[in-house]
This record gives C-alpha cells, structure tokens and sequence, in this order.
C-alpha cells in the first residue's frame, strides 16, 4: 500500500510526482500553492497573471520534476524562485511593450510607497519584516525595486542614480545581512 | 548571445542573479559558471532561500485553478493509479471553528463540490478543495482546538484519552519543547502554551478575562507572515490544545477577540502575542 501522499515529505512528494501520481501533484499544489499565488500577485500586482503564473510553476514541477533539488534548498523556496521569475517576466513583456506604447510619456511613477505598505505591512513574517527594516536603507530599497517591482539591478540604479557595481554589492550585501538576522533569530528559508 | 563574465564579475551578480535582477544574458552566464562552481552555487542558493523568505506569504487560491492545472496533465500512460485523497478535515467557512465540526455552511459546500466533481467524470483526477478561505486553513494546519465551553469530546483526538493537563504535562517533559508566553502590549502575561517539537500545543494557563457569551478568544499562528487561524477558544478559555502539521513554520502565536462564531482573518488588533522560537 502506497504511503498517503499527506504522510510525505516534501522530497518525496518531488518522487512521486517523478512517477506521475498527480495526487503528490495536488498535495504539493495544497502546500505550497498559496504561497505560489501570493507572490505571483504582488509582483504582477493582477490575479489573472498570478494564475497563469501558477499553473505554469505547477505544470512545470509535474513535467520536470527532477529541476528540484532537495539537496539545494526547501520546495517552497524552490517553487517561489520559480514563481518570481515568471512573474518578473510578465512584468518586463508587460513593460517592455508599455514603454514602446507610450515612448514620450512621463517617467514611470517612482516606486516606494505602496510597496511599504502593502508588503511590509501586512505580508512579510514578523521576523523577516524585522530582518529587512533592519537593513541599511541603501540595501533594503535596492531588494525591494529588484524583488517586487521585477526591475533589473541596472534599472534600480537608475532609479536610485547609483553606480551599477553599488547596486549589485548592496543587494548582494543585503541578503548576506538578511541571513545573518534570520539564522539569528532561528526563521529558516521558507 | 553568450557572454563570458570573470569569476569575480559572477561573484557580484550573485544577488541580483537571486532576484531575477539580472539581464537573460548574464543569468545564462552565470548558470553555466554555477555547474561547475560549488562556492559560486552555495552562495547563490543561500541568497535565494533568503529572497524566498522575503516573498513568502500566503493568499487563498482561486477556485477552479487547480482545476485548469490537472486538465493540462495529460493522461500519460506511466502514472499509477491515483489514489483518493484523503477526506478534508478541516475546511470550514470560517477557518476556525471547533474540530468536529467541519463542512459547516458554504466551507461544506465548497469541500462537497469538490467531492462531487472528483466522482463525476474526473474519477482519476485528484480533485482538492480550493474554496478561498478553506485552502487558508487546509494548507497548513490541523487543528484540535478545545475548552472549557466546548465539548470535552473535542479534545479526545489531541489528548489521546487523557486529559488536558496530562497532555501538557507530557508536553512540558518532551526534549526540545518551548513555552509561549502570550503577552499584551503592555506586557501582561495573558496566557501560556507549551509547544512540542513534533507541532502539538497546549494551554497551561491563563488569565484572560471572561468575555461577554456574544464574543470569544480566537487563537492564531502566524505562518510565513500570515495569521492562521488555530481556532477559538471560547469566551472563558480553560482548556486548549492545537496541532501544526506539514511543513509550517509558526513564527508566533496570537489571540484576538472576535464575534462568537470566530472570523475568516483577524481585523483587530490581537490582545496578547507571543514570539515562537524555530526548532
């Protein structure tokens, strides 16, 4: 009798979906879906995309599952790393066409305001919302341009009208301090 | 177009590369260099264990989405046979109320339609609930939630047979457990829990106040920055006990006061938090 795919590990589930049982699918849909979907949304910012965006992580995971790797890392970080980078692509496509449409328009409205709101607020884990007010302010404002709004670090330096090579070594800089807080105050990867 | 990058170039991209804020160019570049750079892959997926940990939260999935998933998996000739999924326990309206009583209201009609649509014409297609607030309480949790105005039978499943106290009492024995300390603003101690490693939680004591019959006590984890619900625990809280199972993090407990038949998402600010230190 085949283990219940509730009594699986997250690694074993990855197994199973190997051996095409499409309940270790929906058991790894009913995990990690939510957080899929949730990050899929803030950065498109539209629910529509977001389910376009998941079904594709999910699709992707049932067709390949062997891209995760237990060995580097959680199923839900592997399946958010996923889920950003579609999401980052729809929202450059989705720019790149805007900026042709409206080539003489106005500069694209500065980010910063919402994002506060909306993420730290409400979204972020106690302790990785502490971890990142943490931050130097330089760091912390670079991570969030590339992370949720999708730009790339040569975009967060023009916007931030810093070299490109103190862009990288700040987002870079920002994450080696945000692991030092998290292993600190025992939050794990998610 | 493929670009060569020196080992110090990777080196400083290797954020951004966590982030996606890199150019597809520069991703392929590093890609390549990362299969045969231990150092260079240890450092990118610590980075992204991290930028998982910023974005991770949680939002109740779309009904029907899975459903447009499982009908692009094709019927590849290699799968088993699916097995069932086990029935749903826990998805109520209201994501909160007392075990035993599940499938109450439209939580039951969500977890009955998709019962339904598993039996009909998709018998070998896994159908699981996606009903908006019970996939909130579903994906991370079993609760068993009990106390003194609920039935003592409630608190069968969590205790085994024994009582509360035993429970709590083995739990405060057990290697690696902590004590919650739920706490005000101010910094009155309200309540305690002793939680065990393996997930299971139980009150040791309390002092909240009694609430008028009209109000009760709703317990929280919060999970991945989000609070779930644990379930209430009446307007006089003697007695209670929770499971946390799967994967979830809980990075604090919390307690609000809500309206007597508890509520999806807190909207109120809680009376009394405590942090929860991870295993």
């Amino acid at each position: 009798m085949e283990t219940p795919v509730r009594d699986l590990s997250d690694a074993q589930l990855a197994v199973a979906i190997g051996r095409f049982r499409d309940d270790a699918l929906a058991e790894a849909y009913r995990r990690h879906g939510g957080a899929v979907f949730a990050l899929a949304r803030r950065v498109t910012g539209d629910s529509g995309d977001a389910e376009d965006v998941t079904q594709e992580v999910f699709l992707r995971l049932w067709n390949q599952p062997d891209r995760f790797d237990a060995d580097r890392g959680s199923m839900r970080s592997f399946l958010l790393a996923q889920s950003h980078g579609k999401a980052v692509d729809l929202v450059r496509s989705r720019t790149a066409r805007a900026r042709r449409e409206e080539r003489d328009a106005r500069a694209t409205a500065s980010a910063g305001y919402d994002l506060e709101h909306e993420v730290w607020d409400l979204a972020v884990a106690d302790q990785v919302a502490e971890a990142m007010a943490a931050l130097p302010d330089e760091e912390r404002s670079a991570i969030e341009l590339a992370y949720f709004r999708g730009h790339t670090y040569r975009e967060v330096a023009v916007l931030l009208e810093q070299p490109e090579g103190t862009v990288k070594s700040r987002i870079r800089n920002g994450l080696r301090r945000m692991k030092g807080s998290l292993s600190e105050s025992g939050v794990r990867g998610s | 177009m493929n670009i060569e990058l020196r080992h110090e170039e990777i080196e400083s991209l290797l954020g951004a590369y966590a982030l996606d804020a890199v150019s597809p160019e520069e991703a392929e570049a590093i890609e390549r260099h990362l299969e045969t750079c231990p150092r260079c892959r240890a450092e990118a997926d610590a980075h992204r264990e991290v930028a998982s940990a910023i974005g991770n939260s949680f939002e109740p999935l779309p009904s029907g989405l899975w459903d447009r998933i499982a009908a692009d998996l094709g019927d590849d000739p290699r799968r088993g046979d699916v097995v069932p999924p086990s029935p749903l326990t826990l998805p109520t309206s209201r994501g909160a109320a007392p075990a035993g009583t599940e499938e109450s209201e439209d939580g039951g009609d969500e977890l009955a339609g998709a019962r339904r649509r598993r039996q009909s014409g998709r018998a070998r297609r896994v159908a699981i609930a996606v009903a908006s607030v019970a996939a909130v309480v579903i994906a991370l949790l079993a609760f068993s939630l009990s106390n003194a105005n609920n039935k003592v039978s409630q608190l069968r499943d969590a205790m085994s047979g024994s009582g509360a106290g035993a429970a709590a009492s083995a739990a405060l024995g057990s290697a690696g457990h902590q004590v919650v300390d739920l706490t005000t603003s101010s910094g009155a101690q309200l309540a305690s829990f002793v939680l065990t490693r393996d997930g299971h939680g139980y009150l040791l004591h309390s002092s909240m106040p009694d609430l008028p019959k009209a109000e009760t006590y709703q317990l929280w984890a919060m999970i991945g920055g989000q609070p779930i619900s644990l379930g209430l625990m009446g307007n006089s809280p003697a007695q209670a006990s929770f499971t946390v199972s799967g994967s979830a993090t809980v990075s604090a407990l919390a307690v609000t006061v809500e309206p007597a038949g508890g509520v999806v998402a807190p909207d109120r600010p809680p009376v009394a938090t405590g942090k929860v230190v991870a295993a």
